[in-house]
């Protein structure tokens, strides 16, 4: 008796916890709207937020991922979020997140103000790589050369470049923000600029006390 | 015919777990100031003093006869009070951290309610239950532990572990008061749970149970500390998951967290269940004193 009970709950288990699958309509559009990269750049007194986003959908092996870039201005970086969110049909999945593109224009406090927004945002990994640019929304909205996202080019070039030991960044989100707590003033991140073959490694941007001051050139050899 | 099982291994895991506890989920805690590392090591010293001092206590009114006997019953409900607080604050610890982490919709209470209603299940069933999981459960937590920091030893910076000056006394027993709340004084209950549960007085087993679970504490302390600085780990609610978070392997395991997540609850939830059941089993055994 007991065991029947037991498979009992089971078996209607296994029918509630698959419940959605017999939906109509669901089966064919179980979209993921899963964010690759953030970018960061000052309009005025507001803030533009530009999340590059693939749609992965999981139901249907045939289409393929695709990468669209949204930007919504605020007086926030929560609010800006917000906006792209509204714009989509189901929730944005923050914890894919791999690179957060710092606009060169932004104040000091604009700086802090995403440094602690990341820090408080568990969705985003400790671990995503900054990298400062002119024009975050003009970076991240180009086609893709050589992975499904513009956010996972970066990666790859700041990976190879790492490995290949060219030039060694620590530009990890808490690698520099361990750096801040510590009180170090100076800080960098690679500078990407986008070229018709797609991103490029560019210099390096040099921060002092949360404000952009200059672009370091870095040698032919290195980019 | 079989010899009649001993359990000190088991007993070594759920030692271990009870320093674990929930001590892994805030380690490094805010309040250690600047002296974080040095600080723990007085702490796990003092837990060490803590145990050897408690034992001898524990064996004469537990199992001693006589005059010492009648002593035994305000050591029982001095222990299943303490034990009831330590099973508050695995329970309030983890359920912040689920709260936070993994269900930031769901309300407080139900949460606390499902774990409450999980560890006094656990704690309702037969010794041997716990023990096995106990056992169980150190054996996958020492591995994850030492994998992840093992994994994350390319991103280390030393200089974050580095002692510039060596604190003042002062400065040295600050850092070490929230460790020695955390990771020191639960070692009181250890002794009075093995001799209680086991009937007999044993060190050995016990004994090497805290080692193990100060050893793995102090992994879990120092990957945090390498990896982010004393700063920003102690700003960190939840310094080790956030260290995990870090760690990929290739392209495709870049968010293992997951594996933490259930190295949380094991803890919490064997630190809340052996609490449960040394609280309620001293209780009961306070009132059938003479």
């Amino acid at each position: 008796m007991k065991r029947l009970s037991v498979c009992l709950v089971a078996v209607l288990l296994c029918c509630m916890l698959a419940g959605c699958s017999f939906r109509s309509g669901s089966a064919g559009n179980d979209r993921r709207f899963m964010v690759t990269a953030l970018g960061f750049s000052e309009s005025g007194d507001n803030i533009t937020v530009t999340a590059e986003i693939v749609t992965v959908n999981s139901e249907s092996a045939k289409a393929e991922p695709s990468p669209q870039t949204l930007s919504y201005t605020a007086n926030g970086i929560t609010k800006a979020l917000c906006g792209i969110a509204n714009s989509l049909s189901r929730p944005m999945l923050l914890e894919h997140c791999g690179v957060i593109v710092i606009g060169t224009t932004l104040s000091a406090e604009r700086l802090r103000e995403i440094f602690d927004y990341c820090f408080k945002e568990n969705r985003i990994t400790l671990s995503a790589y900054m990298i400062s640019t002119d024009d975050p929304t003009a970076l991240l909205d180009g086609e893709p050369v050589s992975s499904v996202a513009v956010g996972y080019d970066i990666m790859g070039i700041i990976g190879q470049k790492s490995e290949t030991g060219k030039i060694k960044f620590e530009n990890r989100y808490f690698e520099i923000e361990s750096r801040r707590e510590k009180g170090e003033r100076v800080f960098s991140m690679p500078y990407f600029a986008r070229t018709e073959d797609g991103v490029t490694l560019d210099g390096s941007a040099v921060f002092d006390s949360d404000k952009f001051v200059i672009k370091a050139e870095i040698s032919e050899e290195m980019k | 015919m079989t010899a009649e099982p001993t359990y000190n291994k088991h007993l070594v895991g759920l030692t271990a777990f009870f320093i674990l506890g929930d001590a892994i989920i805030s380690l490094p805690v805010a309040e250690s100031g600047g002296a974080s590392l040095l600080g723990f090591l007085v702490a796990a010293l003092a837990a060490v003093a803590i145990f050897f001092a408690a034992v001898p206590i524990a064996n004469c009114l537990l199992l001693g006869k006589g005059r010492a006997r009648l002593l035994s019953a305000p050591l029982l409900l001095a222990a299943a009070v303490y034990a009831f607080y330590n099973a508050g604050l695995s329970l309030i610890k983890y359920t912040d951290f689920v709260s936070r982490v993994l269900l930031p919709e769901t309300p407080r209470f139900f949460i606390a309610a499902l774990f409450i209603f999980i560890a006094a299940y656990l704690a309702s069933r037969r010794q041997e239950v716990i023990l096995k999981l106990s056992l169980i459960f150190i054996v996958a937590a020492a591995v994850t532990v030492v994998l992840f920091f093992l994994l994350s030893v390319k991103d280390y910076n030393a200089e974050n572990i580095a002692i510039k000056k060596l604190p003042d006394l002062m400065e040295l027993f600050s850092g070490a008061k929230p460790y020695i709340f955390k990771i020191s004084l639960p070692a009181l209950l250890i002794p009075v749970y093995s001799t209680l549960f086991t009937g007999e007085s044993r060190i050995r087993a016990p004994f090497f149970g805290l080692l193990t679970g100060l050893g793995v504490t102090a992994l879990c302390l120092l990957e945090s500390l390498l990896l982010f600085g004393a700063p920003l780990a102690k700003r960190l609610a939840f310094p080790l998951a956030a260290a995990v978070s870090t760690v990929t392997v290739g392209q495709l395991f870049s968010r293992m967290d997951g594996i933490v997540y259930c190295l949380f609850f094991a803890a919490a939830l064997i630190k809340t269940a052996v609490c449960m059941k040394l609280a309620f089993f001293a209780l009961s055994k306070a009132k059938s004193q003479p």
